[in-house]
């Protein structure tokens, strides 16, 4: 019961940073200036599973489920796009002003696959719980 | 289950049984829809074996394998965690169908609710004779 629900519950919160990082992509599509100097660079998580935790699974639950997790966010280092509008504050000398890479129409459809990923990991665990209950009723109600 | 056997028949184990089965198959499926954007990640999914024949059956009739070399009768096949191949690989590796899943998840918490309303219901008939249905 638990490491289903643990599972499906790391399924939210990978579903969860995916949508949160797609969304910084998106806000920060046209961004030229960062803190950190230049223009935004995208963002990528990167999602592995990893084995459930021993205690409290058995081998059979191990070999069954494996827990989603993001190992890291990467940060796009490719060349910025470079869009020609001299005059602009943060132009070059020869008037290039360097834009993130970012495509916000595939981003787009992106976000809303993510956000599909999550309501699937909330209808699993509502689903559990109704199984759960079921089973509760033959003691309460036989 | 000796007792409840004598009481109930076979019909209570071989349902809690049925419900084992679906519950372990409910938690691959879970797996595969937490993993559906995992890169590398390949599908599972539980295959029943012959617990359930067993399990609902007199026991009388099984056939047993007695020498290694035997064909294989099948009665003594477990259910087990397989790879599940019926999803398309996508570039990342990752072959979850999520369609299929959720689709599988409706069907499979179905049969274990069945089981467990079944169970349920073989309890009142006990209740109601031990009430000389009153």
């Amino acid at each position: 019961m638990f490491n289903a629900l643990e599972v499906l519950a790391s399924g939210m919160a990978a579903a969860r940073m995916r949508v949160n990082t797609l969304a910084s992509n998106i806000a920060n599509a046209e961004t030229t200036k960062t803190p950190e100097g230049g223009p935004y660079r995208r963002r990528d998580v990167v999602q592995v599973a990893k084995d459930i935790p021993g205690s409290f699974s058995s081998a059979l639950d191990r070999m069954t489920m494996k827990k989603p997790s993001i190992a890291a966010v990467t940060v796009d280092q490719s060349e910025p796009r470079k869009v020609f509008q001299p005059g602009h504050p943060d132009a070059d000398p020869q008037g290039f002003v360097a834009y993130p890479n970012i495509n916000v129409v595939t981003t787009m459809a992106d976000l809303m696959s993510a956000s599909r990923l999550y309501q699937a990991n909330v209808t699993a665990i509502e689903t559990a719980r109704s199984m759960q209950n079921e089973a509760g009723r033959i003691l309460t109600q036989a | 289950m000796k007792l409840l056997d004598n009481i109930f028949d076979r019909t209570v184990s071989g349902l809690s049984k049925s419900m084992d089965l679906t519950w372990r198959r409910n938690q691959a499926i879970s797996s595969n829809i937490a993993n559906a954007e995992t890169p590398q990640y390949r599908a599972v999914e539980v295959t029943f074996g012959k617990e359930l024949e067993r399990a609902f059956g007199s026991g009388r009739e099984v056939v047993s394998q007695t020498d290694s070399q035997h064909l294989d009768v099948g009665q003594n096949q477990t259910s087990r965690t397989v790879p599940d191949q019926s999803g398309a690989t996508k570039p990342d590796g990752n072959n979850v169908d999520i369609d299929l899943q959720m689709g599988r998840l409706t069907q499979n918490s179905g049969d274990y609710m069945n089981a467990a309303r079944l169970i349920r219901r073989q309890i009142g008939l006990i209740r109601n004779a031990i009430r000389e249905g009153r």
